[in-house]
């Protein structure tokens, strides 16, 4: 099991967003998560590398229980790698030296070691050419690969995708999720957000769907798409395709 | 010598409001003039005509570079030389200086806040058949006067502390009449601390004011 | 009246050479001052409210009130307490401290205009706390602020002419005494004037031109 969650409950004041979200991720699986906007699906994805602190429940992931206080969220953060919507490349480093940061600064990679793997990521998504280009020339699909190949670079065991292709044009969207699909091809243990139906249904092994801050149901891509089961996943779904 | 400190307020608070009400006036007759100024150019420096512009940059990029203080004395002293029938008193130079100081940075603010207004709205406007002025009052300037206001306001406290110098031509504002009162109760701390203290009661409020708008406005 | 400027010329000297004091002045108060800004900005975002709260008091007493009354309470208050600074120090202490408050909050809103994302990013790469800061905050900080200090550096430059009033002898101070002796008030006022103008301008374009070198992303 990579990763395990029980009764994750999160509350912003009065306002409660997860009500007890229970959760499990095995090896090389890739499970998607979709639901309306404010379903809290994001929230939940960032609860599983802490940067969003929860109020009760258990979220444990590669081995590290985020419960416990002296658990290290660094050491955490090395095995777990994020994605986000909005790309947060470094605008003041070129393409390589984003990549090549973490692993320098967190993991003491040595220089030419940490450039000689980022240049390898960079072949993985198609970027070689423009390593040594700062990020604002370049498109919104194009930063999202090198936030991916950022990610890849710590070699974490889980990538979290949160709403990955949501900020781009619409000719980008291919690009990104071109470049996801091989990752899960080659194993790599993931977890979605996303209103991409077709990726979650081609490419994930499950599928969940939250509304108002619970798993309203989950199931293979095949049940969830083809047969629902609740009344809410059926709107759902009919307002997406 | 260390003396005692102990400000007669009675004594030598009256001076010191009097004052206070001066720099109140001045500051609230330069500000409406600056604001006026300001409108006029901050619209010609964001206008399509190359003259408008130019001149209104060379006036605002021109004062902007000059202290307060060089204005002041410029107006205090040599205005009159050139112009022998404009023989200012104290109280009319301090306001003709500050509303020329206030002017410029008030245009800048304008410009900002036209220019901010997006280029879709006249856009819109021209479509409709406006010409550019009736596009420019109705429908351009209510949206930039209400990002100005904010900047606008927050300049106003900038001016508040510039008044502080007309003292030097001997104009009897606050600062002044400090001056005045530390001549005669030999008490410099204590004195100016309470001018600093009366500054502050007129300028904070402008300031709390600012945030208050600015998030009224946002 | 007439104009003559060919009196003036041979005072040009005089007033290069008190220019210069004025541009010294400057410079040395900004430097300490936004030193001081930096702590004053640091205290604002602490974790402790007392810090915050001194932080926070400082900027606002000081923004709210003239630095000529800052001046004089230096120049004259301190006497009363039996401290006694001369003219250039007062100055330099009074520029110092008034510049660190506005240093601090244009630290504050620079630091503050670095989207948070960024940081997010930073962390779950699985930096430390100072190692994102160092690394992704910083640089992307700096340039937000630095359009904003070369604002203030000309704004103190301006009013180190204030400095003048407590006689230290800068640009406006031997303006005025030109002005007394050779009465050639319109031709004196207007080549400081344009000293003052010309020298913000330079200031303002050598800054562009720095950013342009040192941010090519």
């Amino acid at each position: 099991m990579i990763i395990s969650v029980e009764g994750l409950h999160k509350k912003y004041g009065q306002l409660e967003v997860l009500k007890g979200i229970d959760c499990t991720v095995t090896q090389s699986e890739v499970l998607c998560i979709i639901g309306p906007s404010g379903s809290g699906k994001s929230t939940f994805l960032r609860c599983l590398n802490f940067l969003e602190t929860f109020n009760v429940g258990t979220v444990t992931i590669c081995g590290h229980d985020l419960t416990k206080s002296k658990t290290n969220l660094n050491l955490v953060r090395r095995d777990v790698g994020m994605v986000f919507q909005s790309f947060n490349v470094f605008p003041h480093k070129t393409v390589i030296e984003n990549i090549m940061l973490a692993p320098m600064k967190v993991t003491k990679v040595s220089k030419a070691e940490a450039r000689t793997r980022g240049m390898a990521l960079l072949e993985k998504v198609g970027l070689t050419d423009k390593a040594d280009v700062y990020p604002r020339t370049l498109s919104g699909g194009q930063m999202q690969r090198v936030a991916i190949a950022r990610a890849l670079a710590m070699e974490p065991k889980v990538m979290l995708f949160d709403e990955p292709t949501s900020a781009l044009d619409p000719e980008t969207v291919g690009e990104v999720l071109g470049v996801m699909k091989k990752l899960a091809e080659e194993g790599m243990t993931m977890v979605v957000v996303t209103h991409e139906m077709g990726f979650a249904r081609e490419v994930s092994d499950r599928v969940m769907f939250m509304d108002g801050g619970v798993v309203v149901e989950e199931g293979t891509p095949a049940e969830l798409f083809g047969a629902p089961q609740h009344e809410r996943t059926k709107a759902f779904l009919s307002k997406m395709i | 010598m260390v003396r005692t400190m102990n400000f007669d307020f009675i004594e030598y608070l009256p001076p010191l409001l009097v004052g206070a009400g001066l720099t109140i006036v001045i500051c609230t007759a330069s500000g409406i003039l600056g604001s006026i100024l300001g409108i006029v150019f901050g619209t010609a420096k964001a206008s399509p005509s190359r003259i408008a512009r130019w001149v209104s940059s060379l006036y605002v990029n021109f004062i902007r570079g000059v202290p307060i203080l060089i204005i002041l004395l410029f107006t205090y002293f040599a205005l009159p030389l050139i112009v022998p029938s404009l023989t200012l008193d104290r109280g009319a130079t301090a306001v003709v200086a500050l509303s020329i100081y206030s002017g410029a940075y008030m245009a800048e603010i304008m410009r900002g806040g036209i220019q901010a207004v997006p280029k879709g709205q006249s856009e819109a406007a021209t479509a409709l058949g406006l010409n550019y002025f009736t596009s420019l009052i109705w429908v351009v300037m209510p949206q930039a006067l209400k990002m100005a206001v904010p900047p606008g306001i927050g300049f106003l406290i900038a001016l508040v502390k510039a008044s502080s110098l007309v003292s030097v031509i001997g104009f009897v504002d606050l600062t002044r009449a400090g001056r005045i009162v530390t001549t005669i109760n030999q008490e410099p701390l204590t004195t100016f601390l309470v001018v600093a203290l009366l500054y502050f009661i007129i300028s904070f409020p402008i300031s709390l004011f600012g945030s208050w708008a600015e998030r009224k406005l946002a | 009246m007439t104009l003559y400027f060919g009196d003036i010329f041979p005072y040009l000297p005089i007033m290069l050479e008190a220019l210069w004091v004025s541009i010294y002045v400057t410079a040395l108060s900004f430097v300490v001052g936004s030193f001081l800004g930096l702590f004053i900005y640091l205290a604002r975002a602490s974790r402790f409210r007392a810090l915050r709260w001194f932080g926070r008091g400082y900027v606002e007493v000081i923004r709210n009130t003239p630095l000529l009354v800052q001046l004089y309470l230096i120049y004259f208050g301190l006497g009363q307490v039996g401290i006694n600074f001369n003219p250039l120090w007062s100055v330099l202490i009074g520029m110092s401290l008034n510049n660190a408050a506005y240093t601090a909050e244009i630290f504050r809103a620079g630091i503050n205009a670095v989207p948070n994302g960024l940081r997010e990013a930073g962390r779950a790469l699985g930096m430390r706390y100072d190692q994102t800061f160092r690394h992704v905050v910083l640089m992307p900080g700096i340039r937000n602020v630095l359009p904003a200090l070369t604002n203030q550096f000309i704004i103190l430059f301006l009013f180190s002419s204030i400095g003048s009033v407590i006689s230290l002898d800068e640009l406006t101070a031997v303006l005025e005494n030109l002005n007394s002796q050779t009465l050639r008030t319109f031709e004196i006022f207007t080549i400081g004037a344009l000293l003052y103008f010309l020298t913000s301008a330079a200031i303002a374009y050598g800054a562009r031109a720095i950013e342009k070198v040192a941010f090519k992303w």
